[in-house]
């Protein structure tokens, strides 16, 4: 099957600060990718290039697909038709809904605007919210942002994005201002809902473990680097990069005690501290001289495609 | 491994264009203002006559190599009397500032440290104050102890201090909250020192750009004074009197009103800049 | 027994006449051990954690520090410096929890001087804590601006570790962390609990991270007690329904998440 996302070679400057460096990844309809990473490994600037949601500074290389349209070029009406295309949702639902308007008000707005009447909008907009898990709808539908918590506000935003029945839904940490029993019960419901529409996800996260329970591939990234795209399903067991090692085994066990967590030295560095090499291998336990002056091609090792010098000795 | 100095020294250079200091606007108002400043301590090595006295034989002369900016009604140097007036229109602001400073800074820590019932009472009595217009408190204060710069800059710092006292307990209570004080007072550091130490050298940069821009306006306000025969009395120098010579207006010679005016204009114009870009209000 | 090094008693808050934020708890933290208050927002662990260090004042309740009572302000100096050198505090946000511009070296300086330190010797004891934390004397002469997130984390428990305290209250301090970071902050945590006998309230909603320091745990909803036992009591065989739930609910390898009704 033809890709629905294909992201080739993109690179990202933001002013003189580079941001990505040949960020390379493919979604397929109806398929959720993860893309996991730390802070600066331009997760989050990938998912913004792909709706175009960057600022005036920015340049950008490689190429962005979506469709048949070649989403770095877009302008105007047709950007404005790109980006209405996509269901997208962020961390902090509070700065994406107008504060004035009611939840109620919101909804039907966003679903008049994709060519609904205001009565059948209403009808589904509650239908959509009791299947995010809101107890009482219509009130809810009367309330203003304000009178909402961040877990009811962040349904309302899943809600009104789904409703549009986008085919790729962009969510860049949806769920890590919730709290964990909200943060399960709002992962479960706009899972379900999302394979019911057939919607494809990019699911950009901090937590491997939140992004293979609800994806099916994970890329994770470093230093504006894709490292290595694996399978969720297998990629605890047969991660072959050193740095998705040493991200799975700095996440500790919930059931025993380690005497020392296995850690990686130093801290995650932004791309526009990484040399032409490897961006992991001032950290990398198995370096050798080679990974600091030039990044491998990717190379199929199981179900593993991954960019790494090291691959037939740590596979 | 061969990467690592390559890093660092990336590293290095990024931090360094990070800080991007007082840009081409805030060094050109640092210019102008050392200028000034110069010209008030080195006026009697600057400027080229007395100011006070005039050659009466000649009033009003057009600019010449003996007089750059022409003389006034009385034959005084233009010039002279501009350099020297420097001097008491710098200091009656500085005074201003400085009182206003040492008076609201330590109510404003005092207000954000105790929070509560001090914080409402000292905030109403910021309140009072504020209702009063400066200006019409300075001319009160002239009523009372007779004209001149001293009773001008005594009104003024009092008009000064809730602007200040203000502005200063907003920043404090935001630095306040900080989990670093937390931490320092569980500590077990005292109040004064995490106050002193701490809090107001982080509150400096804000502190310094707010006294810039108070020290602006009350070089308006005393050269306002001055030009209502307030504050600086007539014979000696000033650019506020300076600026109000009416006989000379009338009389169809305006270069010294002129140049006086556009000495406030372009000091209190470096005093903003500099002021804004201190405080970080106009980086991103 | 007096290896107890915190008690909190019949804890009660109450802002004026609003709802109940902490409703009668009580726990203990003895010597060279962890105690870990867990919970979601609004459960009242980060108001146990101010009223403990003594930046807030409990409604009702008493809290004991190596025996001693902290329901009142302390009174002196010398008052503040002798519960200082008993209990410290390390805070949340690695962007705020130090003097953005005081030298790390200065910050640590201040901190050993308040125990009594000699000017002389304070050099050296400002260099042993900062091994102790893994940074290097060239961290010394840096302010915080160019140090990373966990960099700063280790200076804020290097600083709380300065007066030898008894013990040590983390309010979500390893949280902000990036995973690798947060994984070697929690190593240095648990090295120096070995090395100094120093024991930890750990306030946090991370229930991995919990596993991973604590030896008890209190579980709080809505400012109160829900279950509290050893932490292999508590994770490994809940009794309590809330606190299986938390379980159910934190991401692990294999894990599906699971809808609420």
């Amino acid at each position: 099957m033809t890709a629905l996302l294909q992201v080739d070679d993109l690179t990202l400057d933001l002013g003189d600060t580079p941001i990505l460096r040949g960020v390379s990844l493919a979604v397929r309809p109806g398929e959720a990718l993860g893309i996991v990473g730390e802070s600066g490994s331009g997760k989050s600037m990938t998912l913004r290039t792909v709706a175009r949601l960057l600022p005036d500074s920015a340049r950008t290389g490689g190429a962005v697909r979506v469709g048949d349209r070649d989403v770095l070029g877009l302008r105007g009406r047709e950007l404005r038709e790109h980006r209405r295309g996509l269901g997208m949702v962020f961390q902090d639902p509070r700065s994406a809904i107008n504060p004035v308007h009611t939840v109620g008000a919101f909804l039907v707005e966003r679903a008049r605007d994709a060519g609904q009447d205001t009565a059948a909008a209403r009808e589904q907009a509650l239908t959509v919210l009791r299947r995010m898990g809101m107890t009482d709808p219509e009130r809810r539908m009367r309330q203003h942002p304000f009178e909402l918590s961040g877990g009811l506000l962040q349904r309302v935003m899943i809600a009104s994005v789904l409703m549009e029945r986008p085919r790729l839904l962009l969510a860049d940490e949806p769920t890590t201002a919730l709290d964990v029993t909200t943060q399960a019960d709002v992962l479960a419901l706009t899972d379900e809902l999302r394979r019911e529409m057939g919607a494809a996800l990019v699911l950009v996260t901090h937590d491997l473990d939140l992004a293979s329970a609800v994806c099916d591939r994970i890329a994770v990234m470093y230093g504006g680097r894709v490292l290595e795209t694996a399978p969720a399903a297998t990629l605890r067991d047969d991660a072959v990069h050193p740095y998705t090692r040493a991200l799975l085994a700095s996440r500790p066990p919930l059931d025993q005690r380690l005497t020392e967590i296995p850690v990686a030295p130093g801290s995650p560095v932004p791309a526009a501290q990484t040399g032409p090499g490897c961006p992991f291998v001032d950290r990398c336990p198995v370096a050798l001289p080679i990974c600091g002056s030039a990044l491998p091609e990717e190379r199929l090792v199981g179900a593993s495609r991954v960019r790494c010098h090291r691959v037939e000795e740590v596979a | 491994m061969t990467v690592l100095p390559f890093t660092a020294a990336r590293r290095l250079t990024r931090s360094r264009t990070r800080r991007t200091g007082l840009g081409v606007s805030g060094w050109a108002a640092v210019v102008v203002l050392v200028l000034v400043a110069a010209a008030a301590v080195l006026a009697p090595l600057i400027a080229p006559y007395d100011p006070n006295t005039g050659d009466l034989l000649h009033p009003y002369a057009t600019p010449s190599a003996d007089h750059w900016l022409g003389t006034d009604g009385t034959g005084r140097d233009v010039f002279s009397r501009l350099v020297y007036g420097a001097r008491t229109s710098l200091l009656g602001p500085a005074a201003v500032v400085l009182a206003a400073l040492l008076l609201g800074v330590p109510l404003a820590l005092v207000s954000a440290w105790r929070g509560g019932r001090t914080r409402i009472v000292l905030g109403s009595v910021l309140d009072v104050m504020f209702a009063i217009p400066g200006l019409l408190l300075a001319i009160l204060a002239v009523a009372m102890f007779g004209p001149g710069l001293g009773a001008a800059v005594i009104a003024l710092a009092i008009a000064y201090l809730p602007y200040v006292a203000r502005l200063a307990t907003t920043a404090a209570e935001g630095e306040r909250r900080l989990p670093y004080v937390q931490a320092l007072s569980v500590q077990g550091h005292g109040a004064l020192r995490v106050n002193v130490r701490h809090v107001l050298r982080n509150l400096s940069p804000v502190l310094v750009g707010q006294a810039s821009v108070a020290f602006a306006y009350a070089l308006i306000d005393l050269a306002s004074l001055s030009f209502l025969g307030l504050a600086v009395q007539a014979p000696q120098a000033d650019w506020g009197v300076l600026a109000s010579d009416k006989d000379a207006l009338l009389k169809g010679h305006p270069l010294g009103v002129a140049s006086a005016s556009v000495l406030i204009v372009v000091t209190v114009l470096s005093l903003f800049v500099l002021g804004s870009r201190v405080s970080g209000e106009d980086r991103r | 027994m007096n290896d107890v090094v915190l008690e909190v008693e019949h804890l009660v808050k109450r802002y004026g006449d609003g709802p109940v934020v902490v409703d009668d708890v009580s726990f203990r933290v003895r010597r060279g051990r962890t105690t870990a208050l867990v919970g979601e927002s609004g459960a009242g662990k980060s108001t146990i954690g101010g009223i403990v260090t003594g930046l807030q004042t409990a409604t009702s309740g008493r809290v004991a520090v190596c025996g001693e009572d902290r329901t009142r302000v302390a009174r002196s100096a010398r008052e503040r410096r002798r519960r200082g050198a008993q209990l410290q505090l390390v805070p949340q946000d690695p962007a705020t929890t130090l003097d953005r511009s005081q030298r790390i070296g200065d910050a640590l300086a201040e901190a050993v001087a308040l125990g009594g330190t000699p000017r002389t010797d304070r050099l050296p004891r400002v260099e042993e804590l900062a091994t102790q934390v893994g940074l290097g004397p060239t961290h010394l002469e840096l302010t915080p601006r160019s140090l990373s997130g966990g960099q700063r984390q280790r200076v804020a428990i290097a600083r709380a570790l300065a007066t030898s305290p008894e013990v040590i209250v983390l309010d979500e301090a390893v949280s902000a962390l990036d995973v690798s970071v947060q994984a070697q902050v929690l190593n240095v945590l648990n090295a120096l609990q070995r090395d100094l006998g120093t024991a930890y309230l750990f306030i946090t909603h991370d229930l991995a991270v919990v596993r991973q320091v604590a030896h008890d745990v209190v579980v709080l909803r809505h400012g109160r007690v829900v279950e509290h036992g050893a932490v292999e009591q508590v994770l490994g065989d809940p009794q309590d329904d809330y606190t299986r739930l938390l379980l159910d609910s934190t991401p692990r390898p294999g894990w599906r998440p699971v809808a609420l009704v």
